[in-house]
């Protein structure tokens, strides 16, 4: 089966094709009612006209026999009439009018018909062939009598007319036709481009993107959103490749301190005593654990840069829930002799996920308890920006984070000492960070307070949370 | 303790069966949701520790049925489905605990036991004692030997969560759960301050220690 060119099966040259007919036929009505208004009224006026003069020559018979019709045939046919008259003897031979014979084309008596005469033109000396509209009476006797008007000008008039009719009915279908292809071939072009984008990307090449031509119109917004979904896919396979290597990544050394710990217990097993197999055991026991934790930590971060999971995100007071962290921590502070301080504004509400901001939290608070050197402080506050945002933030007074590393400590598995001598994933502020992207909350980070003898700018770690309407229905207050 | 084990993973449960008979208890084993639902209706058992996606009937399906015929036998839920969405499913379903797996044994038999003390159902209790230990739960004060101990509120409930349990093993997420009603990974060694405190306030002045660490699984408290 051979396919039409592709801008032929556009549905842009069907409606175009469409509009153009509609557009002649309507042309095409309004021509002929032109026509009709013209051209029928005067035949009307013609047909009229006609019949009072029959109507005259029937009276005159009547009045005065054949010589009263010839006495009236020979007045009108003296100077400049518009009438044509023939009036005949039996037999056909002629007796007056201003034509000098019946034309070939005679029309029968009663009824009005178009014919055609031949006269010379004693003006510019031509013989010329006229269209004319009459009718033939009969007068008892036999005597004829041609009655009929000159149409010539008004025909030609209404001929002009109805070729403009068709000349105009078939440029508009002709022009129809030639701006459909036009615009639909520039239509099937930009679809083709797209499509083509499309069978790129199915075919692998998810860097492709769709020309865009900044119109804004209809095609020019399909594209900017065929281009910003493919920008989501394309981020989101990175982020699951990503995980895959991550989760390859940090689970391969324990997995090998493991494996290497068996062997070696294996090789020495007669030679171990009974506390020392139990110690081996436990710490293989300790370093499956690690690996749990940490392929469940990846795999919610995965989840969570995937986008699950925003269904069980309800309007809350983070309040309670600070209020609980800083309960929870302060004891971990004062061990580690560090001063865990809060300052939390009731009456705030963002959207949220209760389980996934404690965890949040409770990995930022830890980090900054991990780092921060005994005598310091830890600060924990929820307060109103005052660009109305809510923010969570937890400032302390460590080291800090030089700004050029500020990014890299919330990717995956990134530890600034390379000495390991904290305990943790890596994984921790990942987890944040996905949590705030979650959220659509803003990860802010910037040096702390700073004043602590100690040196170092401190680090201060905000989840700026976009402003929640409040519900007039209830307040809670404690 | 009677133990009904439905999970269709036959190594697993063979594994769990093996454990908790080492811990004194007795386990059957059903391997597919229907027989499950036929056994546990036979009644007798003390916990029902049932895995999500089972053969034939899942594990979700078989609670809600076993609750509608009013069955009241304590739940735990053993799953690999791990989401806070999945626990809650799995507790609307009628189950009274929601585990994921892959789990520490020592997790899932402190659970197990704590459910099982569940069972005589919430006879309101005002009055807790474990040894000399005694806790007032209307007048919310503790004594120790005739002495007052005080306590913050929250340490009271950690008490108190303890001293509901006493003899058996919790751990540190159950004390997360139970006591700060919270579900999350601390990172940390929070509760175990938390505990350390409670300790230095009932336990210093006195000879006998009543509250124990469990290396590798959690704490308990006794006499």
């Amino acid at each position: 089966m051979t396919r039409l060119p592709a801008f032929l099966r556009t549905s842009t040259f069907r409606f175009t094709i469409l509009a153009a007919a509609l557009f002649a036929l309507s042309a095409f009505a309004l021509l002929a009612f032109v026509y009709e208004s013209t051209a029928g009224v005067f035949t009307r006026q013609t047909d009229a006209l006609l019949a009072r003069q029959i109507a005259d020559f029937k009276a005159a018979f009547d009045r005065g026999g054949i010589n009263a019709v010839n006495k009236i045939v020979v007045e009108h046919s003296t100077g400049r009439d518009p009438f044509l008259y023939v009036f005949t003897r039996p037999g056909g031979k002629f007796v007056s009018g201003n034509l000098s014979a019946l034309p070939r084309a005679v029309p029968k008596p009663g009824t009005n018909r178009r014919f055609t005469y031949k006269f010379y033109n004693s003006e510019n000396g031509v013989k010329e062939t006229h269209r004319a509209r009459g009718s033939l009476i009969r007068f008892p006797g036999d005597y004829m009598l041609l009655v009929a008007r000159d149409t010539e000008e008004e025909s030609a008039l209404i001929n002009r007319i109805s070729r403009a009719v068709w000349i105009a009915a078939a440029l508009v279908l002709a022009l129809g036709l030639i701006s459909g292809a036009l615009i639909s071939r520039r239509f099937a072009a930009r679809l083709d481009s797209l499509n083509d984008v499309a069978r790129d990307v199915m075919a692998g090449d998810l860097k492709r993107r769709a020309p865009r031509n900044h119109t804004d119109d209809e095609l020019d917004e399909l594209a900017a959103n065929l281009n910003a979904m493919l920008s989501q896919i394309e981020q989101l396979m990175a982020a699951t490749r990503h995980a895959g290597d991550s989760i390859a990544h940090d689970l391969r050394s324990p997995l090998t301190r493991m494996r290497n710990r068996l062997e070696a217990q294996l090789r020495t097993g007669k030679n171990l005593n009974a506390r020392e197999a139990e110690t081996a055991l436990q710490r293989t026991l300790d370093d499956a654990d690690e690996l749990l934790q940490t392929f469940n930590s990846v795999l919610r971060i995965a989840r969570l840069e995937a986008g699950e999971q925003r269904e069980s995100f309800s309007r809350m007071d983070p309040a309670p829930l600070l209020h609980d962290m800083a309960e929870m921590f302060e004891p971990v502070a004062e061990d580690t002799g560090l001063v865990f301080q809060s300052e939390i504004e009731d009456g705030l509400f963002i959207r949220a996920d209760q389980g996934l901001l404690a965890q949040a939290l409770s990995n930022i608070i830890d980090n900054a308890l991990k780092y921060t050197p005994a005598g310091g402080a830890v600060a924990l506050r929820l307060r109103k920006q005052s660009d109305g945002r809510v923010s969570i933030s937890v400032t302390d007074t460590g080291p800090g984070v030089p700004e050029n590393k500020r990014d890299a400590i919330f990717k995956r598995f990134v530890r600034l000492e390379e000495s390991r001598t904290q305990a943790g994933s890596g994984l921790g502020l990942a987890l944040v960070s996905a949590v705030a992207k979650a959220h659509g909350a803003e990860l802010v980070i910037s040096d702390g307070a700073g004043d602590h003898e100690d040196g170092g700018p401190g680090l201060h770690i905000a989840l700026v949370f976009p402003p929640v309407r409040e519900r007039k229905t209830k307040t809670t207050e404690e | 303790m009677r133990i009904l084990i439905i999970e269709d993973d036959l190594e697993a449960a063979h594994y769990l069966r093996k454990g908790l008979s080492e811990s004194g208890h007795v386990a059957d084993h059903a391997s597919d949701g229907e027989m499950g639902l036929e056994m546990a209706r036979t009644a007798g058992y003390d916990v029902l520790i049932v895995d999500r996606m089972l053969p034939r009937l899942d594990g979700l399906t078989l609670v809600q049925t076993l609750r509608d015929e009013g069955e009241k036998t304590p739940v735990l839920f053993l799953s690999a489905l791990g989401e806070v969405d999945h626990r809650i499913e799995g507790l609307k379903a009628g189950g009274d605990d929601y585990l994921t797996k892959p789990y520490a044994f020592a997790e899932l038999l402190a659970r197990v036991e704590a459910q099982a003390r569940r069972r005589d159902p919430e006879a309101v209790q005002t009055h807790l004692k474990v040894g000399d230990m005694e806790m007032d739960l209307l007048a919310r004060t503790v004594k120790r030997a005739g002495q007052n101990i005080l306590l913050q509120p929250r340490e009271f409930r950690l008490l108190e969560f303890l001293m509901k349990h006493a003899g058996q093993v919790v751990t540190r997420t159950m004390l997360l759960e139970k006591v700060w009603d919270y579900h999350f990974d601390p990172q940390t060694n929070v509760i175990d301050v938390h505990v350390s405190r409670l300790r230095s306030k009932i336990d210093k002045e006195f000879d006998r220690p009543l509250l124990h660490t469990v290396r590798g699984a959690g704490y308990r408290l006794q006499a």
